[in-house]
């Protein structure tokens, strides 16, 4: 072993071939394939992610209007994020952390058919549907389904109520996700989905310890 | 002495992988090597009954960890045969980029796991440096860093633009510098060579009756790979296979060795000759028929048999891994061999299990 001298003080000398790692973290490579999100918005609940899905982490109930993702159970290979209509699924750069319990990514969104019922249930929103009065008839609209919601609490509300419920925790959580932001191409896209998301399933993780 | 039997694995601190080996042996030599396969066996060909035939390439890519691209692009070649589509140029020359990728940080893991076999730690260390290049190269390409995904039923999914390729190529000179660098210390290395030459000799005619694959095949002078059957860019690219003639360990160390060298030369001539071109062809079809598949893994040659009905499901996939077709030549090698060779012998046909036992 007298060649590997060479190389074994080489080595010594020149600075370490790995990171420490918790404290030095490298940049993320830009098209990694890292933990799945959902803009629940703009989901369709279409159901081609459940479908295509190999290991079949993925659930999604269009009637209540859920989004359910195991994500000990997704394997990172893209082809949900590949066959989405709608691309509201992303991937971020980073893998997940790991945890010592096993929580779900639980979204609830409008599904589109419960949004056109319940417009259809309003008396208001019907002359809507047909057509004509476009421009006079929204801020009756969107002052209505407020008044809705807030007493009921359930799902299902209009879509205006839903745009209107996702638009406050993404102003509560900006400061939060900002620091989580990085320098990368997607900086501007992604932090808004994340304040979507993430405040949701945080309630969601309070209630299962509660 | 009697006659002693020593279970050689599943857990054995120079295995890898959980290989099974009863030897039996008298005083120190071995006498017989009893297989048992099996330990760690998945049934993933099982899951074709409840997962649609693309939903399998994920699948078969989790059949090995090391050459999961190989895997994918061999069902994905056997299922466009069976449908009647070709994968666009395009698509055919980034999955040989990315197998050649794949294969040299393979022989890098092994250079890396014989070295400690022997126990050249600082080398298995120094292995493991050179692939972290290789395995940084497929994370930033393909998105992953073992399970690359990239292959679908018609084509590939991610491309490849000009600065990757540049960064690829610079990546590549450096690997290549210091796979050079290496050679003195590995391959010509005295106690190396101690270690290995004349230890677990196969003849050529030997290799050929008990049907090895791969580079145990190639080390005893036999000139058989896969890649000669001109599967995706190989009929536009030249290829040579690389052969020794000594057939035993130190030979199978310098094959692994010198097809890192000349991965590194056809990944360089695909990414000189990558054709513009769309990614993937649409399938539109149900699959029905049956097909055989070849090509060639790190291990030696991978074998896939599919067999559809128009289903969405296929019929079979049976899968015959290189290591499957190694074993046999590696209870030859063993008798006459000293215990304390045997992890040596053992390693030098890069036994993938997880492979061999799906």
């Amino acid at each position: 072993m007298f060649f590997m001298t060479k190389t074994v003080f080489s080595n010594l000398f020149s600075r370490y071939a790995t990171r420490l790692h918790p404290f030095v973290v490298r940049e993320p490579f830009p098209d990694a394939r890292g933990e799945l999100y959902c803009e629940i918005e703009k989901c369709i609940f279409c159901m081609t992610c459940q479908r295509k899905c190999p290991s079949q982490c993925i659930t999604v109930d269009n009637k209540a209007g859920t989004w359910t993702c195991d994500p000990m159970a997704c394997v990172y290979c893209g082809v949900c994020v590949d066959n989405c209509p709608v691309a509201c699924l992303h991937q971020k750069q980073t893998y997940r952390a790991p945890t010592p319990e096993r929580l779900m990514l639980s979204l609830t969104g409008t599904p589109p058919r419960a949004a056109r019922l319940a417009k259809a249930k309003t008396p208001e929103a019907a002359p809507a549907r047909a057509g004509e009065p476009k421009a006079e008839v929204p801020p009756v609209k969107a002052e209505e389904p407020k008044a809705e919601a807030a007493p009921e609490k359930g799902e299902g509300p209009n879509e205006e109520a839903a745009s209107a419920k996702a638009e406050e925790p993404k102003l509560k959580a900006a400061p939060a996700a900002k620091p989580a932001a990085k320098p990368a191409a997607k900086a501007q896209a992604k932090p808004k989905a994340q304040a979507a998301s993430k405040p949701k399933v945080k309630a969601k993780g309070g209630k299962g310890k509660a | 002495m009697a006659r002693t039997i020593i279970p050689f694995g599943p857990q054995h601190p120079v295995l890898p992988e959980p290989l099974h080996l009863k030897l039996v042996l008298e005083d120190e030599i071995v006498q017989e090597a009893l297989p048992a396969v099996g330990y760690v066996h998945r049934g993933l060909e099982k899951l074709t009954e409840i997962r649609d035939f693309n939903q399998m390439v994920q699948i078969v890519e989790r059949v090995c960890g090391i050459c999961s691209m190989i895997h994918a692009q061999c069902y994905c070649q056997g299922l466009e045969e069976m449908l009647g589509i070709t994968a666009p140029p395009r698509a055919r020359y980034l999955r040989t980029i990315w197998s050649e990728l794949h294969r040299m940080h393979s022989h890098l893991l092994w250079l890396g796991l014989f070295a400690d076999g022997m126990g050249f730690e600082s080398q298995f260390m120094q292995c493991w440096k050179i692939r972290e290049r290789i395995m940084d190269v497929n994370e930033a390409t393909t998105g992953n860093r073992v399970i690359v995904s990239v292959n679908v039923v018609g084509g590939v999914r991610r491309d490849l633009n000009d600065g990757q390729l540049r960064w690829i190529g610079s990546i590549l000179d450096q690997v290549e510098a210091e796979l050079k660098a290496l050679k003195k210390p590995l391959i010509d290395d005295y106690t190396v060579k101690k270690r290995t030459v004349g230890k677990g000799v196969l003849t050529a005619e030997q290799v050929y009756e008990l049907g090895a694959a791969g580079p145990t095949l190639r080390a005893s002078g036999v000139a058989q790979d896969m890649r000669m059957t001109r599967y995706a860019a190989f009929d536009e690219l030249v290829f040579t296979p690389v052969v020794e003639t000594e057939g035993d360990c130190h030979a199978r160390l310098k094959v692994r060795y010198r097809e890192l060298l000349a991965s590194i030369d056809i990944v360089r001539a695909a990414m000189r000759a990558l054709p513009e071109g769309e990614l993937a062809v649409a399938v539109k079809d149900k699959p029905a028929g049956e097909i055989v598949t070849r090509v060639e893994q790190p291990r030696g040659e991978l074998l896939y048999y599919l067999k559809a009905s128009g289903k969405k499901n296929l019929d079979r996939v049976r899968i015959r891994t290189p290591t499957f077709a190694n074993i046999p030549p590696l209870l030859a090698m063993l008798p006459g061999v000293e215990l304390a060779d045997v992890p040596v012998v053992v390693l030098s046909i890069d036994p993938c299990i997880s492979c061999t036992e799906r």
